[in-house]
């Protein structure tokens, strides 16, 4: 199997990866604390909703990322299908994984802000229902990953699925202009919270960055392992 | 919860789930690099046998 793998894949931890990988992630962490800090002691108190509001920082920004994973599931499950290449599959599951992750994120941390400002954990609403539908569909992605045998149909699924999947995000996107419901229309800020939302987007791009690379770097590994299963399994099958 | 106490909350969840993805994600390169070094002596030794 050939992986056309960057360097910085190559050898994580080594020569290579240690110090950009290392460098990304501190970049990240900085960001993050910036971000938290910002959000706390920067940003001005919103007048309508008060304290609560500062979950927005990093709701937001979360949501981004998740989009963009799930973006890369997309744009991955197209390239599997059409070049069949591994390491298409591999980003896109990786994607797809850290996707979940900040999905969840953005759902618990949404419904503790709903909480404090509108009474409510949860509503079925549609911006809501939408992200759980989407949660729903990339669990089962990984779950069809788990549970299939053969790795080329595992991915042909898979990719299909990732590639449906992803047509929620535009509808979870438009949901706040086609339909009435709790999530309010974008509209302008203050400037400081402008520069401290920005803040928070590069620290959430950077992170996403930071874990893809760490998680496909992984998943490559254990490809290679999965390979030595198969050349131990023959060699002793012929001796 | 209100005020100040849910985004605290928030932000902690957010840093400790962060963390915590990044420690199973170092558990998981570590159990595949064991699991490659053992695998590599495996066939290291079928092929001297053979």
């Amino acid at each position: 199997m050939s992986l056309a793998e960057p360097a910085v894949i190559r050898q994580p931890g080594r020569r290579y990866g240690l110090g950009r990988l290392d460098m990304l992630g501190l970049v990240a962490f900085t960001l993050l604390a910036v971000t938290i800090g910002m959000a706390l002691a920067y940003a001005p108190r919103e007048l309508i909703q008060g304290e609560p509001q500062r979950i927005f920082y990093v709701h937001l920004p979360m949501a981004l990322v998740a989009y963009l994973a799930f973006a890369i599931v997309f744009v991955g499950g197209i390239l599997y299908l059409w070049k069949r290449r591994p390491v298409f599959d591999i980003v896109a599951r990786s994607a797809a994984e850290i996707g979940i992750f900040f999905t969840t994120l953005v759902i618990i941390s949404g419904g503790l802000w709903g909480r404090a400002t509108w009474g409510t954990f949860w509503q079925w609403e549609p911006r809501l229902t939408f992200t759980f539908i989407l949660w729903l569909i990339f669990v089962a992605y990984l779950m069809l990953r788990q549970a299939a045998q053969d790795r080329d149909r595992s991915a042909r699924f898979a990719s299909v699925l990732g590639i449906i999947g992803f047509l929620d995000v535009p509808l979870i996107f438009f949901a706040v202009y086609l339909w009435r419901g709790l999530h309010p229309e974008p509209a302008g800020m203050p400037q400081q919270m402008a520069i401290t939302l920005f803040v928070g987007f590069a620290a959430f791009i950077a992170l996403f960055a930071y874990l893809l690379i760490h998680r496909v770097s992984w998943d490559l590994k254990r490809e290679r392992v999965e390979d030595l299963y198969f050349a131990l399994e023959e060699r002793e099958s012929t001796t | 919860m209100s005020g100040l106490t849910v985004v605290y909350v928030v932000f902690a969840i957010v840093v400790g789930s962060v963390f915590s993805y990044l420690f199973l994600m170092s558990k998981r390169h570590r159990e595949v690099a064991e699991e490659h070094a053992e695998l590599t002596a495996g066939l290291g030794e079928t092929g001297e046998r053979r």
